[in-house]
């Protein structure tokens, strides 16, 4: 089993594709983005579970929104999460930033963060792939 | 915690005309059916604890006030308010794309009443802002640096939608409560609101301080700092600030950890809502209005990062903001009508030494 694991892993490294994402349902793998904007502090998580995500959000610790999405919406949502980490020197967080956002994608193999601020051409990726989780949460 | 997401839900629906009925949306966090309705507090005890303490009043478990210009409701209530708008259009046009949605509900939350309501509190506190500019000794403010502070006010743009294109990069923003100042690459300068703001906040006095606040970001000791722009009263409050302890000298002077620009904001904006209280001071009926006034201005202050580690918290405590700031000016006690001054020490523009 961990000899078939471990060649799955080296086959989704080279060819750039999480466990996840070759159908693995014994991974691991989640997405957050934490971002402070104004007073308040917003966090973003969805977590792979079989065939099914759960995304919750929150602001300041109150849950406001929580609802699973089907394998194919994570699939979207973690591409775009994938693509921020993969934008080229993503922006260091400026001293007059006062919107800065921490992004995680988590899986078996590895924990990759990237920060930048939402005011930024990173911001405006993290703030489409909120807003598409909003509408596939509200929209189901 | 429930009870007053609940009763801010309620008055969410008896306050706000126009919203039609509607089920609870199933992803929407589910809020107790029954609503208390809010309760006056006593007088006259509370406007000595008040005086005391209104961090323990504002942010201790008391209902939603009505002060004479409206209520603020807590911020979770607001969004969750947004979201149920958000999801009965979805559900209303199961069709649409998520472009067509949003288009529909910046049209429902920002309303032309409402849009009128921000941009005419707006364009009040800027003018109050360069009022407080105008008003300081040369010694305090050059001559050379209050015009290039007055530009910097007069730049900031309010941004608003409709259309929904406004706040492109940040589409989630039309259901969330952040009122926050943001300068881009360009040189551009704004200050946006989420719309669950619209929604929560109905006290003039509260959208007075929340727009000082982020105005004042404008011209932040740090914010100008790149800009050349030299005010020696800012090195000397800044050095209040530490010796209060309201700023911590070990974060740095304008690191992205210190918190000079948010107690800066915090202190300008205390001024502004300051003149907002006394101008309509001669309409308060009793002590009970003048209390509600100043807790609502800054009811939405109680959120606190008691979670967060020491050193991420974007913002000072909610009780050094209303007890070590907003409470602390002369100005604001005279208002509250408190017998003593604060036992925290106001720090002044124009003084370094406490």
């Amino acid at each position: 089993m961990k000899s078939v694991l471990l060649m799955s892993a080296v086959l989704a490294l080279l060819n750039g594709c999480s466990l996840f994402e070759r159908g693995s349902s014994a991974v691991k793998s989640s997405i957050e983005i934490d971002y402070v904007r104004g007073q308040n502090h917003h966090r973003f998580v969805a977590v792979a579970k079989e065939d099914a995500a759960k995304v919750e959000m929150s602001r300041d610790r109150t849950l406001t929104q929580q609802a699973n999405i089907n394998r194919e919406q994570y699939l979207k949502l973690l591409r775009q999460a994938e693509a921020v980490l993969g934008q080229r020197a993503p922006a260091q967080v400026l001293p007059t930033c006062r919107t800065p956002f921490v992004i995680k994608v988590v899986s078996d193999i590895d924990t990759r963060k990237a920060e930048g601020c939402r005011s930024g051409e990173e911001g405006a990726a993290v703030g489409k792939l909120i807003h598409e989780a909003e509408f596939l949460v509200s929209k189901d | 915690m429930l009870g007053f997401l609940a009763i801010g839900l309620g008055l969410t629906f008896w306050l706000a005309p126009g919203l039609p009925e509607r089920e609870l949306p199933r992803r929407v966090v589910e809020l107790p059916s029954e609503l208390p309705e809010p309760q006056p507090i006593p007088e006259p005890s509370p406007t000595l604890e008040a005086c005391e303490s209104l961090f323990a009043v504002a942010c201790g478990k008391i209902p939603l006030l009505q002060d004479p210009t409206g209520i603020v409701q807590p911020d979770a209530a607001g969004e969750i308010e947004a979201l149920r708008v958000y999801e009965t259009i979805i559900h209303q046009h199961p069709d649409w794309t998520s472009e067509e949605v949003d288009e529909e509900l910046v049209k429902e939350i920002y309303t032309d009443r409402r849009r009128d309501r921000i941009f005419d509190t707006f364009q009040w506190v800027e003018r109050a802002m360069e009022t407080f500019l105008d008003r300081q000794p040369a010694s305090t403010i050059p001559a050379a640096a209050r015009r290039k502070l007055k530009k910097r006010l007069r730049e900031t743009q309010l941004e608003l939608p409709p259309p929904a294109s406004v706040y492109a990069n940040e589409p989630e923003l039309f259901t969330k409560n952040d009122v926050y100042y943001s300068s881009f690459a360009d040189g551009r300068r704004v200050i946006r609101m989420g719309g669950a703001y619209l929604l929560s906040s109905k006290s003039f006095f509260n959208r007075v301080f929340t727009i000082a606040h982020e105005l004042a970001h404008a011209i932040d000791p740090c914010e100008i700092m790149p800009t050349g722009v030299e005010v020696p009263s800012y090195r000397k409050i800044e050095g209040c600030f530490i010796k209060v302890r309201l700023v911590n000298r070990a974060r740095g002077h304008c690191s992205p950890e210190s918190l000079l620009p948010e107690v800066f904001a915090d202190w300008v904006a205390t001024e502004i809502t300051a003149d907002a209280l006394e101008q309509y001071v001669s309409k308060f009926k009793n002590k009970r209005e003048r209390l509600y006034s100043v807790i609502n201005s800054v009811r939405d202050l109680c959120n606190d990062e008691i979670w967060l580690e020491d050193d991420l918290r974007a913002h000072p405590s909610a009780r050094d903001r209303m007890d070590g700031i907003f409470a602390a000016n002369p100005r604001i006690r005279a208002i509250l009508q408190c017998e003593a001054p604060s036992r925290r020490i106001a720090c002044e523009l124009n003084q370094e030494s406490p």
